[in-house]
């Protein structure tokens, strides 16, 4: 018989899958979250030290969990410098202090740059995603093989449950975001190409170079730099000369994807991108005469996220879809992050629902204790346990703020669901804060 | 966020003052930030809060002496023990601040110091060559007779006070009106209290006193724009005077152009450096460690001046010992600090568990707001340390500490004394603001620079009034001209 982790996590393509009531799957979550703790407390010394301190041998309830989560910033304790000098075993050390890597006998002194360390990570199947952003510093998250595959799977299946779309090879797919080099990402994209794309006809991807997690990084440590006062001005001058290149560059790759789209307008299309990504290319359409008449009625869309920060015309939801054709209900909006395995799909009463392998743990705004949800929708910080994750540990408080509903939703289906109106604490600081004390981050200008 | 609604029974009432007046109301309901209790305030009127440029300042023709006097008897009415004022800002700053109420009330028995006699006389000549300047037109001559005269005329100034120093209000209270500013004080929405009832203390004593028609006191949430793109104009203020940084500050700097400028106190950090010698003895490693601990712990850590780092030379298994002593000495309660305070954020702690799951770090005390240290070698941690935490960092010398040093350090703790004086030429050029001898980081010699700034002299409009009496001048260039 199989145990209770295998059998929730068999449950990613089944038909039902969103439609089961929580506390039929609790007692079986917890069976299963213990056989994690199990294995995971041998492998994540990080877990070890959590476990050993808080006395916990065995979960009983969720909340005995909340002390074993990490947080997502756990993904970014590695120290900056280490980048900086070169100092790829140490790196590694710090991989397998959070994660179930295994540094063995490896060594990488003579690994040139961080995007030859991931790479070279790659070769022994230890993949390490890198989250976006330039401004602060990014989380490395290290994945098995196992995840990959399990995040690729995952993100066809949602996409097919939400919008309706079998996976029949018929439309163009169009990527048109920038595209990074991270290969999670990556694998995640060609299955939607494998599964959704017209056979015979190349997915379209907007042309620029790829952004490497290398790059990313070197933004990063130069604004590093910048802040210590060693970067040299020829340094800071050289950023900038990038930074406007850069948008160039995206400018000239637009006007080629709007050049595309045109072209493609007697296919079925697939696009992806985030909304600040997609209004300039609508603008763009719409500019050459071209509306959602002249597109296929059921042109399909995945999308994810907020604004990022963008500021968009009011209208802009509007505008995107009259351009392009696009209906609400072939419209696939996830909801995730970096560090799950799992997408939560919005249904059509625009609630994104939490598959039965994740536990949903609504938590206090500091993230330190779990909240009773019995009596309806309460507002949380969002934190989660992925039983699907093989590379790291399943158990992650994210920087989100949700409300959260555990009765049935109002598009029929059962399970815990999480509202339209997330936002990051981060965001919620708002323009009200003056203290005295800070650091030299705030005396950076530019790099930003 | 800012709604129009009916206060419940138990809401907070921050009322505000205007130029001598209270006013009372409950139009607009605010969420303070840091603890998100709710205080309502009334609407704001602009245009009374605003003086118009036709208006010579009230102080413009009272003598500094007078203005002094003044100040001194308000100090002596704020005695906690007989202001009712005051003591009702303890129990409504409860509900605001972070600070814990027995440091809040240290802060108000202390903070009236700043009015002595002496404390302000101090400033006054510290930020001016020639303090008459304040009270009237002051003339030079030039080699060829020509006549300047100059006054440090009155300027219309916002101050945007700090939420982390409750009683800063006082001194910026001081520094207002000893320049004879028109002021209007922006208070923080964890503290919209102690100015206002400042400010009452004053008028009890007098009404109608000139320093008292310069100075009102209100709140709006910071960054609400239909306030802030509507004042933070030349035509009604000439400086805005900011105590921090923040988004607050980031949103001021919108509204920044010729005619109005900013004078920013800029958010610091500060940090401890302790010489070889501390190992000289016992006696000396645990004296250190006192001072050390007493730096770190003002306010909690909420401070600029608190110490974060501790930048330390020795041996290993000493400086372990120091961290130990250190460790102990953090968890003592003090007038300005808690023993146990607010504990750690848990991302933080994230970050030094694994870094000690990673054997980097090693750490004394504990995660609960006790008091934690982190010993790491050669180089600071890579956050902000917080809650009572110091990154004792070891280091081969002192020297070598200085590059950590930058333009965010404001005080820097030093033993044994005189390799301050070896040190201060290094750490100014590095960026650094002030040195002293470690474990007296929250006391000032009167009349010093904050943040290498002599701000007053800043703060005013110098006047010039040029009497040319020989047009020589203009051929010879011995007066300076300028487009």
């Amino acid at each position: 018989m199989a145990s209770a982790l295998e059998h929730l996590v068999g449950l990613r393509d089944a038909e039902d899958r969103f439609d089961v009531a929580p506390e039929e799957l609790l007692p079986r979550q917890l069976e299963a979250v213990n056989e994690r703790l199990e294995t995971r407390v041998a492998q994540i010394p990080l877990l070890k030290n959590r476990a050993e301190a808080a006395g916990i041998k065995e979960i009983t309830t969720p909340a005995d969990l909340v002390p074993l989560l990490f947080a997502h910033n756990t993904y970014k304790t590695y120290s900056e410098p280490w980048l900086m000098e070169r100092q790829w075993d140490r790196m590694a050390r710090w991989l397998q202090t959070v994660s179930t890597y295994v540094v063995g006998d490896s060594s990488f002194a003579d690994v040139d740059g961080l995007d030859e360390w991931i790479v070279r990570l790659e070769r022994e199947g230890r993949y390490v995603a890198c989250s976006s952003g330039t401004t602060g510093k990014p989380a490395m998250l290290g994945a098995a093989e196992a995840d990959l595959e399990f995040s690729a799977k995952a993100g066809v299946a949602s996409f097919s449950w939400a919008t309706g779309v079998k996976p029949e090879k018929d439309r163009k797919f169009f990527g048109l975001g920038p595209q990074s080099n991270i290969t999670r990402n990556n694998r995640i994209r060609q299955a939607m190409v494998n599964a959704f794309g017209l056979e015979g006809e190349e997915p379209y991807q907007l042309p620029i170079p790829p952004i490497t997690v290398g790059s990313t990084m070197a933004m990063i440590l130069l604004r590093r730099k910048m802040a210590d006062g060693t970067a040299r001005p020829g340094e800071v001058a050289e950023f900038e000369r990038l930074s406007t290149e850069r948008q160039a560059s995206l400018d000239a790759a637009q006007a080629d994807a709007v050049d595309a789209l045109v072209k493609a307008r007697e296919h079925k299309l697939l696009l992806s991108g985030f909304f600040p990504s997609l209004y300039p290319l609508a603008v763009g359409v719409r500019d050459q005469g071209y509306s959602g008449k002249d597109f296929q009625p059921d042109t399909a869309l995945l999308t994810g996220g907020g604004l990022k920060g963008s500021a968009l015309p009011a209208d802009y939801r509007e505008f995107i879809f009259d351009t392009f054709n696009l209906a609400d209900e072939r419209v696939f909006q996830l909801y995730s992050m970096q560090e799950l395995n799992t997408p939560f799909p919005r249904c059509r009463a625009g609630r994104y629902h939490v598959a039965p392998w994740v536990m949903m743990l609504p938590l206090d705004a500091p993230g330190e204790e779990l909240l009773d949800a019995s009596d309806g929708e309460i507002e949380a910080r969002a934190a989660f346990f992925d039983l699907s994750l093989e590379g790291r540990w399943g158990g992650v408080i994210s920087g989100d703020r949700v409300t959260v509903d555990f009765r049935a939703c109002d598009c029929g289906h059962k399970g815990p669901t999480i509202g339209p109106e997330i936002v990051r604490y981060a965001d919620l600081e708002g323009g009200d804060k003056i203290t005295c004390a800070g650091t030299i981050d705030a005396y950076v200008r530019g790099a930003a | 966020m800012s709604e129009t609604i009916n206060p419940e029974p138990r809401t907070l009432r921050a009322p505000f003052f205007v130029r001598g007046e209270l006013v009372e109301g409950d139009a607009v309901r605010h969420t303070s930030r840091d603890l998100g209790a709710d205080f309502v305030t009334p609407a704001l009127d602009l245009d009374k809060v605003i003086t118009p440029r036709s208006e010579l300042p009230p102080l413009l023709d009272v003598k500094l002496s007078e203005i002094i006097e003044f100040l001194v008897e308000t100090g002596d009415a704020l005695d906690l023990d007989r202001n009712p004022y005051m003591q009702e800002c303890l129990d409504l700053l409860a509900a605001t601040n972070p600070l814990p109420r027995r440091v809040v009330e240290n802060l108000y028995r202390t903070a009236p110091h700043l009015l002595t006699r002496e404390s302000l006389e101090s400033m006054v000549k510290a930020n001016f060559a020639n303090p008459e300047a304040l009270d009237g037109w002051v003339t030079r001559v030039d080699k060829l007779g020509n006549r300047g005269h100059l006054r440090a005329f009155p300027p219309r100034m916002v101050h945007m006070l700090a939420g982390n120093a409750p009683a800063g209000s006082i001194a910026s209270i001081a520094q207002g009106a000893v320049v004879k500013a028109i002021n209007l004080f922006k208070m923080p929405s964890s503290d919209p209290f102690t100015t206002v009832a400042v400010l009452r203390t004053m008028a009890d004593i007098d009404r109608t006193h000139p320093v008292v028609q310069s100075m009102s006191a209100i709140y709006w949430e910071g960054g609400d724009e239909a306030v802030e793109r509507t004042i933070y104009r030349p035509q009604f203020f000439d400086r805005i005077v900011a105590w921090g940084g923040g988004p607050a500050i980031m949103n001021v700097i919108k509204y920044l152009g010729p005619g109005i400028q900013l004078i920013s106190f800029d958010p610091k950090s500060s940090i401890s450096m302790i010489g070889r010698e501390v190992f000289e003895s016992d006696d000396t490693v645990a004296d250190v460690a006192e001072r050390v601990a007493a730096d770190t712990t003002i306010f909690n850590q909420e401070a600029c001046l608190a110490s974060r780092f501790v930048f330390i030379e020795g041996e290993r298994d000493q400086v372990e010992g120091f961290c130990a002593a250190l460790a102990e000495r953090l968890a003592v309660d003090r007038p300005f600090a808690s023993a146990v305070a607010p504990p750690l954020p848990t991302d933080t702690r994230d970050e030094i568990e694994v870094m000690a799951a990673m054997d980097d770090v090693k750490i004394w005390g504990s995660f609960d707001g006790r008091g934690l240290v982190i010993l790491s070698e050669d180089r600071p941690v890579d956050f902000h340390p917080t809650n009572k935490t110091s990154n004792v960092v070891l280091v081969p010398s002192l020297e070598n500490a200085v590059r950590y040093v930058n333009v965010a350090t404001q005080t820097i703790g030093i033993y044994p004394w005189h390799r301050k004086t070896e040190l201060r030429d290094r750490l100014a050029s590095a960026g650094g603001q002030r040195v002293c001898r470690v474990g007296t980081a929250n006391m000032h010699v009167p009349g010093g620079p904050h943040d290498a700034m002599y701000a007053l002299q800043r703060f005013v409009h110098w006047m010039g009034d040029d009497d040319i009496e020989s047009e020589a001048a203009l051929v010879t260039g011995d007066s300076h001209w300028t487009t």
